[in-house]
C-alpha cells in the first residue's frame, strides 16, 4: 500500500485491526507502539486507512439537521493560528530549514513564567487550587481520557526524548500526607503535545470507585486546566509509566496535577491535588 | 503536480488551512455527529480532529491514499479514542446510529463522490463471505465493539476478531495493489 510491509506477526496484525475498529486499551497500545518503534518499516496505518475507505464506501449519505456551528469554525481557526504560530516561532530561531528541523536543532526555549507563577511552585499549586475552585460550570468536556488515548509514536521514553529535544522533565511533589511516598516525574514535549508520567509508590485505585485524573495548566489558555485524561494504578508494585497526550492544544504548560475523581473523570474538579509538578 | 491541501497545510500555508476547513469540515462534522452521543460531544470531536490534522498533515502521503480517506482515518481514530475513554458502547441497533433528521444542508460525501479507495474497498468487501462482510460493516460502519458483534451474531469473539483482521487486510491488499503513482514525497 505504501511500500511498507504488513507485519507477519498475527498478534501484531490483530492489534492493528483492533485499533482500527474498537481501539486498544493502554496495555495493548503500549505493546503495539513498542513493536512499531522497533519495526519502523512496518505499515502502521494501513488497516486504519482500509477502515476509512470502507466507511466511505459503505457509509450512507448522512444529512445532519444542523450545520457545523460558526463558533466551532472559529475555534478551529483559532487552534490553527496557535498551532502554526508555535511552528513559526521555532522556525524563526534559525534561518535555514523547515519548522520541524528547527525544533530538532535548537529545541524550544522555556519562556519566563508569568509573574503569578514565578513566586515558586507552592504558589503555583495554590494558584491551581484557586483556578480549580473558580472553574465555571458548563465548561466543555475537555475530551478523552488518557487511559485509552493513543500514546506517542515512540512509546519508549528514550526514543521519545530523542525525537523531541524540547522535552521538559518535571518532578512530582506530593501534596497530601498519604501520597508522601509517591515519586516520579512528568516528561512532556510541547512539540509532540504528549509525553509520559512516571509514578512509583502510587496507591492502587479501584476504577469502579475512583480514578486518577491528570490536569495540565497552560496560562495562555483560558485559565481552565486541560484534562489530561484518567488513569488507574493496579497492583504489582514498581514504577508505572503512562503515556499522556493533551486533548486540546497547550503551548507551554506550567503545572501538571493529579486528582482523584469518580470513574470516568470530571469536567470540573473540586480537588484536592494529590501530586503537583510545576515549572520553577 | 499541484500540491494538495494537506501538503500545503504541512508547509504552513495559512490559506490552505482555511481551505482544509472548507473542504473537509462537512465530512468531519457528519462523522462526528453520526458517532457522538450529543451535539456538544460532536463539536468537541470536530475541534480535536482538526488539531490532529494540523499535527498529522506532514505525514500525509498522496501516494498512499486520497485526502478524504486520510481525513476519515484521523476522524475515526479520534471517535474511537473518545468512545473507549468514555467506556461507551455504541447503540445496539444499527438504525439508532442512522436516525439523523433529513432536513439539513451539510452532508457527507455520497456514493457519487466516493473516492478511488472507497471503490476498491467496496470491491474487496464483495470478495468476502457474506458473514464476513456483515462483521466488517458492524465493526467499521456501525462502530460496534467486537464483543457486541459476537453477542449479536452468536459467534465466538475470536471468530469476530479474525474476520475483522482478515477483512481489513484484504482491503489493504487491494488498495496497495492499486497504489497511486508516486507523487511528491512528503516529509515525515
Amino acid at each position: 500500500m505504501n511500500g511498507r510491509a504488513m507485519p507477519h506477526d498475527q498478534r501484531i496484525q490483530q492489534l492493528l485491526a483492533d485499533r482500527a475498529t474498537e481501539g486498544l486499551d493502554n496495555t495493548a497500545e503500549v505493546e503495539l507502539s513498542n513493536w512499531l518503534d522497533a519495526n519502523p518499516l512496518a505499515d502502521a496505518d494501513g488497516l486504519e486507512l482500509a477502515a476509512a475507505a470502507i466507511l466511505i464506501a459503505l457509509g450512507e449519505r448522512s444529512v445532519v439537521s444542523e450545520p457545523l456551528s460558526e463558533s466551532v469554525r472559529i475555534g478551529i481557526r483559532r487552534d490553527a493560528r496557535v498551532f502554526f504560530a508555535g511552528k513559526d516561532v521555532a522556525a524563526s530561531a534559525s534561518p535555514v530549514g523547515n519548522a520541524l528541523d528547527q525544533n530538532r536543532r535548537t529545541g524550544v526555549s522555556v519562556r519566563p513564567l508569568p509573574a503569578i507563577y514565578r513566586i515558586g511552585w507552592y504558589a503555583a499549586a495554590a494558584c491551581l487550587l484557586l483556578a480549580v475552585a473558580g472553574w465555571l460550570p458548563g465548561v466543555r468536556t475537555m475530551a478523552l481520557r488518557s487511559g485509552t488515548d493513543r500514546p506517542p509514536a515512540s512509546a519508549s521514553i528514550d526514543g521519545f526524548t530523542r525525537v523531541n529535544p524540547d522535552v521538559t522533565r518535571l518532578t512530582w511533589t506530593p501534596n497530601l500526607p498519604e501520597y508522601q511516598g509517591v515519586s516520579g516525574e512528568i516528561i512532556w514535549s510541547d512539540r509532540a503535545q504528549s509525553g509520559f508520567m512516571r509514578l512509583s509508590g502510587m496507591p492502587v485505585n479501584d476504577p469502579t470507585i475512583a480514578q486518577y485524573q491528570l490536569w495540565i495548566v497552560d496560562p495562555r489558555r483560558d485559565e481552565r486546566p486541560v484534562d489530561g485524561g484518567v488513569f488507574d494504578i493496579s497492583g504489582g508494585g514498581g514504577e508505572v509509566v503512562i503515556p499522556i497526550r493533551s486533548k486540546l492544544l497547550v503551548s507551554e504548560p506550567v503545572v501538571f496535577a493529579i486528582t482523584r475523581e469518580k470513574p470516568g473523570g470530571v469536567v470540573v474538579s473540586a480537588g484536592p491535588h494529590l501530586l503537583v509538578a510545576a515549572v520553577r | 503536480m499541484a500540491e494538495g491541501i494537506l501538503q500545503r497545510v504541512a508547509n504552513g500555508d495559512q490559506e490552505a488551512v482555511q481551505q482544509c476547513i472548507d473542504a473537509y469540515g462537512a465530512l468531519v462534522w457528519s462523522l462526528a455527529r453520526r458517532y457522538s452521543p450529543s451535539l456538544g460531544d460532536a463539536e468537541d470531536v470536530v475541534q480535536e480532529v482538526f488539531i490532529d490534522l494540523w499535527k498529522s498533515a506532514s505525514r500525509y502521503d498522496p501516494a498512499i491514499a486520497g485526502e478524504a480517506t486520510f481525513v476519515t482515518m484521523i476522524t475515526r481514530r479520534r471517535i474511537i479514542d473518545r468512545r473507549r475513554s468514555a467506556s461507551r458502547e455504541p447503540a445496539r441497533s444499527a438504525a439508532d446510529l442512522r436516525e439523523l433528521p433529513l432536513m439539513g444542508a451539510e452532508a457527507a460525501p455520497g456514493p457519487a463522490e466516493q473516492n478511488e479507495e472507497a471503490q476498491l474497498a467496496a470491491e474487496a468487501l464483495r470478495q468476502l463471505l457474506p458473514e464476513e462482510q456483515q462483521v466488517i460493516r458492524l465493526a467499521v460502519v456501525d462502530g460496534w465493539s467486537h464483543s457486541q458483534i459476537a453477542a449479536h451474531l452468536r459467534i465466538p469473539l475470536g471468530t469476530v476478531k479474525t474476520q475483522v483482521r482478515r477483512g481489513l487486510i484484504r482491503v489493504r491488499e487491494l488498495l496497495g495493489a492499486s497504489a497511486r503513482p508516486d507523487t511528491a514525497e512528503v516529509a515525515s
